[in-house]
């Protein structure tokens, strides 16, 4: 009798739970796509909007030579970004992880550009940058020539745009190859060091191998967010200097007040992340070792 | 009283004024015109926006019940927002009249009726640095020559807007050039002009905007550039101004001098909740007393010329001498399609080193791009 | 090669240091320098009239105060906002897998959407709507609440997950009905990564920038603000300001510690 009641009791509460968790799903779903994915679609839409449906915004974006060139570094700056985040974050990690270098102080001060609210950072690399900043001055004071570090007819931009935003974004590249080490077993070294193994070594052929799936899962996710540089460029060089497509897409609609030409703009940057994002995740598919446990 | 669409109408005894001033700016606006509040019995909201943003809401509002009694617009968007706009006519008085020049209200006159009044005007100057430049360049060859001499510290504004061409025209304008043709002998000879110029210009010229060329002039990376009279009091009070920068006239091209004239002006939106009371707000405003109060309380220079042998006098010289040569560009429809080819025309002369002919020919994309203006009329009495 | 690998290390520890410190301290100078000197060429390295002035327009100007406290209202709400609708998604996911396949899906697809690509329309509705560039910053808030959820709510899947499922089985024959369960048991469990989420999700909106300059234009909140400061070439004020933002920030960090770096590994995004 109990045992039916207790049976009664489950299933009425099952399907309480399940009306439970189907909302718990819906309602934060339906509010992010409201509030992010309907505008974009939106976006979307108003791109095909040239006094009617025509293709002719993004006509107009392909004729321009700047578009290109924001296309282009689109690519080459987060590419840049994610080579120098993991090589560095790779290098903190794993200093960070040998008992030896164990330090509250030194962890804290490795977070730190990633704590520091990003207007921040490149509101002081504005000021280190400038033609007469405070790096061009350490240099003048040496006596050797300044730097055009920031000059929208040189290379050097690119290369200074692509430090500074990999390096406020290195702590979290290094938080999430520390998560992954410590999940390597130390008799795995252990067996290394007794076979003979030098430090390098073992690097290549325990540390690394063991370590991919992080890295893997920590490429795709850096990568997408490399992809969405703004604030960055803006800040440092302005739409013009280091044009990317989101500041690209910003010059159009603020400068010129073209705000269908934006979102086509907006549009083809979101089909590239996307693109990528995809590709990107596919791929990782085949690396990781639990399934769908990205995050 | 029925309200219709979303808009709630605003107490009867309010105006909303939308300008484009900052909101520090806008609190100080507010106690400048309570004057007008006791004696009309209304309160005056001051609300700060940025130009697109306002000209946006009168184009949302255009067809209905609005919010906005008195709206400031930038002299480039005139053109199309004459539209939304009542006509003035009969707000302005003669007397009023006389306080700005012919330019300026012609600038504000679509097919023959006005549309708006000049609230903050202001045109270009050239700022130099004494210290490094005694005597700044008065013509067109000092100005080559100083380029030449001293690469990388002349500047012009040459990012991707509308501040572009606020450096440009007076080129075009000296060199008996008309905005109107881009593709007329005169605007090809200050397009080439500076195309001899470029090699020379600062580098950051091609993102340069107002601020950061200032900033750039108050670091000493930059010894030349243009810009409007704020440029001064921001150098007064970082204490670089009059010691080490000056404003010197704009250097005197083959056909004279020419500065662009700029800034803000209102207009009553057709659908303004309180015409009456928005129309009686300019007639105040347009007093000579009150832009003198304008002018002193808001540190705005423009419509009173500063007492001679004052500071403001010394610091603005540049200014006070270009006032007979102030130019509007053309209040037309298409203005920003004729903009846009400018700017990209400029661009490819100045950073891509194009030949002006074919700079100018490669700008214009299609048929739309083709801008039907009058020739604006050189020269004024201010 | 040992030795080298030492230096190696050693050097990087020191380019860490000296990279921490370093921005800290220039903004700290540049903040107490007056506007003329900072303008030196070259520059000043200590300064040499050092003054409070900067810090006291900050917080004398009404622009400034308001952003201050609208920065405040707008990270306040939002981190609730996102939190509580960041919690129900956790539990929904930690429970059932196929809602924690459409959560996974949802949550990385919002992250591949570029801020450009959503702001300029979201501005425009938000307008039609009446809460663009708001004096409160409710738009904003809503914003920033929707961005922040999937901070939230992979924070709070992995306590959710960490909770028996027989402690709520428990409940459940005792006669509480899931929802019960759900703010009594599962919350109160999982508090402190609720704590954590709501700092996180506090500290995105606060630091959040690109939706903050397109929907907010006049009525702004401190990054905007900063950014204006900076490129209208006020330097000194631009700095102490750029210092105030910093102290949420880092108190976090050093109050937290170790218990952020799983939270950041979760949930950070541009």
């Amino acid at each position: 009798m109990r045992l039916r009641r207790i049976r009664a009791r489950f299933t009425a509460v099952n399907a309480s739970a399940k009306r439970l968790r189907t909302v718990f799903v819906v309602v934060p779903c339906i509010f992010m796509i409201t509030m992010l994915v309907l505008p974009a679609l939106n976006g979307l839409l108003l791109s095909f909007d040239h006094n009617g449906l025509s293709l002719a915004n993004y006509k107009i974006l392909f004729d321009d030579s700047m578009f290109w060139r924001a296309l282009g570094n689109n690519l080459l700056v987060p590419f840049g970004s994610v080579i120098v985040e993991f090589a560095l974050g790779l290098a903190l990690a794993l200093t960070l992880t040998a008992r030896r270098n164990r330090s509250a102080l030194i962890e804290t001060a490795a977070i730190l550009p990633f704590a520091i609210p990003e207007i921040v950072i490149l509101t002081l690399a504005r000021y280190i940058f400038l033609p007469r900043g405070y790096l061009n001055g350490a240099i003048t004071m040496t006596g050797m020539h300044p730097l055009p570090w920031l000059s929208p007819r040189s290379p050097l931009a690119i290369f200074t745009v692509i430090v500074v935003d990999a390096w406020h974004v290195t702590p979290v590249v290094m938080l999430m190859l520390m998560a992954g080490l410590q999940t390597i077993p130390t008799e795995l070294y252990e067996a290394a060091r007794l076979d003979g193994a030098g430090t390098f070594a073992t690097f290549r052929f325990v540390t690394l191998p063991m370590l991919m799936p992080a890295i893997v899962g920590a490429l795709i996710l850096r990568g997408i967010d490399a992809l969405r540089i703004f604030s960055t460029v803006l800040v440092l060089t302005g739409p013009e200097g280091v044009p990317v497509l989101s500041t690209y897409s910003y010059s159009l609609w603020d400068d010129a007040q073209k705000p269908h030409e934006a979102m086509a703009a907006s549009m083809i940057l979101a089909l590239m992340v996307t693109i990528i994002g995809i590709g990107g995740l596919l791929a990782a598919r085949r690396f990781s070792r639990d399934d769908g446990a990205l995050a | 009283m029925l309200v219709a669409g979303c808009h709630t109408s605003p107490a009867p005894d309010q105006l909303n004024v939308a300008l484009a001033v900052f909101p520090d700016e806008a609190a100080r606006y507010a106690s400048f015109v309570t004057d007008f509040e006791s004696q009309h019995h209304v309160h005056v909201k001051v609300l700060a926006q940025t130009y697109t943003d306002i000209l946006q809401a009168m184009r949302v509002q255009a067809g209905s019940h609005g919010s906005i009694d008195l709206a400031e617009l930038d002299l480039a968007m005139l053109g199309e927002a004459h539209a939304y706009a009542q006509p003035l006519d009969q707000v302005v008085s003669p007397t009023a009249r006389a306080l700005f020049s012919k330019e300026a209200w012609d600038a504000a006159t679509v097919d023959r009726q006005l549309y708006f009044v000049p609230h903050r005007l202001m045109w270009q100057a050239m700022i130099y640095n004494r210290v490094e430049v005694p005597n700044p360049p008065a013509t067109w060859n000092d100005l080559e020559r100083f380029a030449r001499d001293h690469p990388g510290k002349l500047a012009l504004k040459g990012a991707r807007y509308e501040g572009a061409i606020c450096d440009v025209m007076p080129f075009v304008w000296t060199a008996g050039g008309n905005e109107c043709r881009p593709d007329s002998v005169g605007s090809i000879r200050a397009l080439d002009f500076l195309r001899q110029l470029a090699p020379d210009l600062n580098d950051e010229s091609a993102v340069f905007r107002e601020m950061s060329v200032l900033e750039a002039q108050a670091r000493g990376s930059v010894w030349i550039h243009f810009n409007w009279p704020f440029a001064m009091g921001y150098l007064h009070t970082k204490g670089l101004a009059p010691n080490v920068n000056l404003s010197a006239p704009i250097p005197a091209g083959p056909d004279g001098r020419a500065t662009a004239l700029g800034g803000g002006y209102l207009a009553i939106p057709n659908s303004a909740p309180h015409p009456k009371l928005a129309a009686e707000l300019i007639e105040y405003l347009l007093t000579a007393d009150t832009q003198a109060k304008l002018s002193r309380e808001l540190g705005w220079y423009g419509s009173v010329p500063p007492a001679p042998g004052s500071e403001d006098a010394q610091l603005y010289a540049g200014y006070t001498a270009m006032r007979p040569y102030v130019r509007a560009r053309p209040t037309v429809n298409c203005y920003p399609d004729l903009s846009d080819q400018w700017r990209r025309a400029i661009r490819a002369v100045l950073f891509d080193d194009a030949q002006p002919a074919s700079a100018i020919a490669s700008s214009i994309l299609d048929a739309h791009d083709r801008c039907d203006c009058a020739e604006s009329a050189p020269g004024s009495q201010l | 090669m040992n030795t080298s690998l030492k230096a190696a290390r050693f050097a990087l520890i020191a380019f860490v240091l000296v990279g921490a410190a370093l921005p800290l301290y220039l903004l700290a100078k540049q903040s107490m320098t007056p506007e003329l000197e900072t303008f030196a060429w070259p520059p000043h390295w200590i300064p040499h009239h050092p003054t409070l002035s900067h810090f006291i327009s900050v917080f004398a100007v009404n622009e400034l105060r308001s952003a201050v406290l609208r920065s405040l209202a707008v990270a306040a709400i939002s981190a609730v906002i996102a939190t509580s609708l960041g919690a129900m998604l956790a539990h929904a996911m930690a429970r059932n897998s196929i809602a924690q396949r459409l959560g996974f899906s949802t949550v990385s697809g919002i992250r591949l959407l570029p801020m450009i690509a959503v702001a300029i329309p979201l501005g425009i509705i938000l307008a039609t709507v009446g809460i663009y560039d708001s004096p409160t910053g409710i738009g904003l808030a809503i914003v920033h609440a929707a961005i922040a959820i999937p901070t939230a709510a992979l924070t709070l899947y992995a306590a959710f997950v960490a909770i028996p499922l027989e402690i709520e089985e428990a409940a459940w024959i005792d006669g509480a009905s899931p929802l019960r369960i759900f703010l009594t048991i599962d919350l109160l469990m999982a508090r402190t990564s609720i704590a954590t989420a709501l700092i996180l999700c506090f500290i995105l909106s606060w630091d959040e920038f690109g939706f903050a300059l397109l929907v907010q234009q006049t009525n702004r909140t401190l990054p905007p603000l900063l950014y204006y400061y900076t490129v209208f070439g006020n330097v000194g004020p631009a700095s102490a300001l750029a210092l105030l933002m910093m102290i949420p920030a880092i108190c976090v960090v050093v109050a937290l510690g170790p218990s952020l770096r799983g939270a950041l590994t979760a949930g950070s995004s541009r």
